[in-house]
């Protein structure tokens, strides 16, 4: 696909350095101490992991920015919160819980790992679960709790746009950022194209 | 004797959002739902039981390996949600009254109508508007 030129097979060498890198961190927390026959056994099984199950490389962006990584983080921990307050007390109530729905949503970016991401998050924040994934358009179908309203849709759709946008602007690529400054506001976008699709 | 009755909150904190967990897997109206249920309380509830835990016990010992256990919830929850929601929805176990709107039905059902044209032409050799 990408033209095997010397930078690109540069950062892919430094991306498996971080991949490795991370393998031995986690190695070194599995046996509780620091140690050198830790960190060598950790770099060697590092390397064997990731030479026998090997994967199609993650696709790193190579940006990264700290300050937009701590507002998710951030973000993240107090939506996580409200999340499990919000569907404890959904459980708990008297009142049964009322219908869900199925939304889709187009992401703006394209790539794998800010699906998963984004997908993830989705998962873990109020309301939505995820159900399937469209790889080659980007679009993410999810399940929202308690949606019975199409405000309430609506409100679950600009959510998972907030997410992404989040996401993007921590370690997005240089094209994810273009493509959120070209479309911020993905529902604004979908109803002058004519309505939900 | 502070730090222990804030673990002994985060811990009973803890352990009725597990139990929220288990209410809702009853009481919710279908799989989806369901779903809802098993992946969020229960991770915020391990969570707080992971810091009680590092309260009582704070060493780097003890917190690295809580902090691998938190991280991989973190990580795996959506893919065994994803799994299942997904399964449940393809094998078609869904109730229609739990769903206000289904997106997914739509672009479905075009997927199908497509498989279908196709399966006509294979079969007649010819473009359906041929005759």
């Amino acid at each position: 696909m990408t033209p095997r030129t010397p930078v690109n097979k540069g950062r892919r060498i430094v991306q498996q350095l971080v991949l490795v890198f991370f393998l031995v961190v986690l190695w070194v927390m599995l046996w509780d101490s620091l140690t050198v026959l830790s960190v060598v056994t950790g770099i060697i099984l590092a390397f064997l992991v990731t030479r026998v199950f090997y994967l199609p490389p993650v696709v790193l962006s190579g940006r990264f920015n700290i300050l937009h990584a701590a507002v998710f983080a951030g973000w993240f921990l107090y939506s996580m919160v409200i999340a499990s307050v919000e569907v404890a007390w959904f459980s708990f109530r008297p009142k049964a819980v009322g219908a869900g729905s199925v939304i889709a949503a187009d992401l703006r970016t394209r790539s794998d790992l800010m699906m998963t991401l984004v997908a993830d998050t989705a998962s873990l924040i109020p309301g939505s679960i995820i159900v399937d994934s469209d790889r080659a358009r980007g679009r993410l179908y999810l399940h929202v709790l308690d949606a019975d309203t199409d405000e309430k849709i609506l409100a679950a759709k600009k959510q998972v746009y907030d997410i992404e946008g989040l996401l993007i602007k921590a370690l997005g690529s240089t094209r994810d950022l273009a493509a959120l400054k070209v479309d911020p506001d993905p529902l604004a976008a979908s109803a002058e194209r004519g309505g939900t699709r | 004797m502070v730090l222990d009755l804030i673990s002994a909150i985060l811990i009973l904190l803890g352990a009725v959002l597990s139990l929220a967990a288990a209410v809702g897997l009853l009481r919710f109206g279908d799989l989806l739902s369901r779903m809802h249920a098993s992946a969020k309380p229960q991770v915020l509830g391990l969570v707080l039981i992971a810091i009680a835990i590092a309260i009582q016990f704070p060493t780097w010992a003890t917190v690295t390996t809580l902090a691998i256990i938190v991280s991989f919830q973190l990580v795996t929850i959506p893919v065994a949600t994803h799994m299942v929601g997904r399964a449940g929805y393809r094998t078609k176990h869904l109730r229609r009254s739990m769903l206000y709107r289904d997106e997914l039905a739509e672009a479905v059902d075009r997927a199908e109508a497509r498989e279908t044209a196709r399966e006509r032409r294979r079969e007649f050799g010819t473009d359906e508007h041929d005759g």
